[in-house]
């Protein structure tokens, strides 16, 4: 009699987690079999995790042609780096793109600020942060905001630049923990560049050295606007550079360092490579993970956009 | 006995199979397409789990998927707009400039005057006793227009509170300094307040009279730098009298001052503990809510590219 019921409720039970097993199958079989379609359905904007969602447009066999093909594609890549470091992953890349209208320059400004804000208050305190950064500058105020963002951020907070972070985007990588760059990506100088009334631009360094060299009597009323104008922004450059690299290095080199990449001693194109950020004291690791670049692929790389296809 | 027993672990058996089977089916059922189950991150097999995402994405996007229509979004923003003021007990108003992915014309919005009459009017229509929660979101615009709406909420005699989730600069900054209380982030900023005559800073203009000798510096600059005087003399006026109430009148002169006087370039960024500095009451964090009205924005799409470059 004993054994009999005992036979019986070992039954039910293997019955029971049969049946479990099959449920998670089937849901698995469900998730599986729809994650190309949610893929592609998938915005950009979407911080979800998915599992094992390997999509079928991988590099080498053939690249989506549609937005929300490429941006699922991009997502699918993103999440693989993020459970790979076990970071929350935000980049801020400005290339062109598949819809870019044509002409339009990307480069920072304060919607980028906004987004990328949005994503750092969305992420947990102690989670870590890796930034991607792929920009030729941009909007300072919009640089700034960002960079006080990194700086804020209580968990550890890694910038990547696989290629290049110039200007405003060099201002944020000061913000860092750590920067990961390669021996042949590079950082710029930070120095500001005053716009004139007419358009184009001035570098800063460049209008004091007119105010230095000419009779004051002899330059425009309008260069010497221009030129205190560039002394208050240099000053901005300098304190902001001086708070963001401090708790990094003791203040006269964080001084000296600010000096270096805001005064203007240099072009603003001057590259600033591994060795000299190295230098200056900064926390530099060579090396990109592979997941990286893998991402940039997601890019029309041409240099024009191949909306032809 | 025996028997009985027996029966009712087969009928327990029956039962449980069914049990689960059904299960199954409504998992499977649960799980179509077009439902976008792995929206949220699920355990595998936690049938529960899923029933609650599935809550969740139908309330946050309609049963389409892809871009939310116009109406979606304005319905949506309506609806948190109407939490928060239930959740605050008050009445929320808003000046957000961005440009929406509907909106025709290439440029950028700013503070204008038919902003200040929409926002007078909604400050008239506020009870005297009603609190306001005045969220903004802009890069100034109309000095004369931010004028008036900052006018407007000193005047109201209920707590005002501004919250400024990422930026509120130029003439943006006085309607925060109308304000009885400040909401913003760690990285939310301000900008000074100094008066922009042709797109330069007045102090900077009128600091040439000074730098250059007269018969040097051309009319058109001299008249400029006399506009410049009166303007930078009204804003200090301005900022004096909305700082007047919290602050004693050695503080709020040199207030007015600092964010007037030209001492620091226009894309300074005034933060968090530069405004609780000069003395004004701010809290750290904006609502749960005014964040989620963000998020029925789309960023990154548009540039915006006033103000000073570094490129």
């Amino acid at each position: 009699m004993d054994a009999s019921e005992l036979l019986l409720g070992i039954g039910l039970i293997a019955v029971s987690a049969l049946n479990s097993f099959t449920v998670i199958y089937l849901v698995h079989q469900r998730k599986n079999s729809s994650v190309t379609r949610e893929h592609l359905e998938e915005d950009e904007e979407g911080d979800t995790d998915e599992e094992e969602g390997q999509p079928e447009a991988s590099p080498g066999t053939e690249r989506p042609t549609t937005k929300t093909g490429i941006l699922a594609w991009r997502q699918s890549i993103i999440e693989d780096l993020e459970r790979e470091r076990g970071t929350k992953v935000i980049t801020m890349i400005h290339k062109k793109e598949l819809w870019t209208e044509p002409g339009e320059d990307s480069e920072i400004g304060i919607e980028d600020t906004v987004k990328v804000l949005m994503e750092f208050q969305k992420t947990p305190k102690d989670k870590p942060i890796d930034m991607i950064i792929h920009t030729p500058g941009g909007y300072a105020v919009a640089a700034q905001m960002m960079a006080m963002a990194i700086k804020f951020h209580p968990a550890k907070v890694t910038v990547m630049v696989p290629f290049y972070a110039m200007s405003g985007g060099s201002l944020m990588s000061l913000a860092a923990g750590e920067i990961r760059m390669e021996k042949y990506s590079v950082l710029g100088p930070v120095d500001p560049q005053i716009p004139t009334p007419g358009g184009g631009m001035h570098p800063a360094g460049a209008l004091a050295t007119l105010m230095k060299t000419k009779p004051i009597q002899t330059i425009s009323d309008k260069m010497v606007i221009l030129a205190e104008t560039g002394n208050l922004e240099v000053e901005n450059a300098k304190a902001f550079v001086m708070w963001l690299l401090e708790g990094k290095m003791d203040k006269q080199q964080a001084e000296s360092v600010a000096d270096f990449l805001a005064r203007g001693y240099m072009s603003h194109a001057t590259p600033i490579t591994l060795d000299v950020a190295r230098s200056l004291g900064l926390n530099v690791v060579e090396g990109v993970p592979d997941k990286v670049y893998e991402l940039f692929k997601t890019f029309a790389f041409t240099g024009q956009s191949y909306k032809g296809h | 006995m025996l028997g009985d027993i027996d029966t009712l672990l087969a009928l327990g058996i029956v039962t449980a199979v069914f049990l689960n089977a059904f299960t199954s089916l409504y998992v499977v059922r649960r799980l179509q397409p077009g439902q976008s189950p792995s929206k949220e991150e699920e355990e595998t097999g936690e049938d529960e789990d899923e029933d609650e995402d599935e809550d969740e994405d139908e309330d946050e996007e309609s049963s389409e998927p892809g871009i939310p229509t116009k109406e979606q979004v304005l319905a949506r923003r309506a609806q948190l707009i109407r939490e928060l003021e239930q959740e605050r007990g008050s009445r929320v108003l808003q000046l957000i400039h961005r440009k929406e992915p509907w909106s025709a014309s290439d440029e950028e919005p700013e503070i204008v005057l038919e902003d200040s009459e929409v926002i007078l009017q909604q400050v008239r229509e506020t009870p005297r006793d009603k609190p306001i929660d005045f969220i903004i979101h802009t890069e100034g615009g109309l000095a004369f227009a931010a004028d008036l709406i900052a006018m407007a909420l000193k005047y109201h005699p209920a707590k005002v509170t501004v919250m400024i989730p990422f930026y509120a600069m130029s003439d943006g900054t006085y309607i925060v300094l109308a304000a009885d209380e400040i909401m913003m982030e760690k990285c939310s900023i301000l900008a000074p307040c100094e008066p922009i005559v042709d797109d330069m800073q007045a102090n900077l203009v009128m600091g040439i009279l000074k730098r250059k000798p007269i018969e040097t510096i051309s009319d058109g600059t001299i008249l400029l730098a006399e506009a410049a005087r009166m303007d930078t003399d009204n804003a200090r006026q301005f900022v004096k009298w909305l700082l007047a109430d919290k602050m004693g009148e050695d503080q709020s002169t040199q207030v007015a001052g600092f964010l007037t006087g030209g001492f620091m370039a226009s894309s300074t960024p005034i933060t968090l503990d530069v405004v609780r500095a000069i003395g004004l009451n701010v809290v750290e964090g904006v609502p749960e809510k005014v964040l989620q009205l963000f998020e029925t924005i789309q960023f990154g799409g548009g540039k915006v590219n006033l103000g000073k470059e570094y490129r």
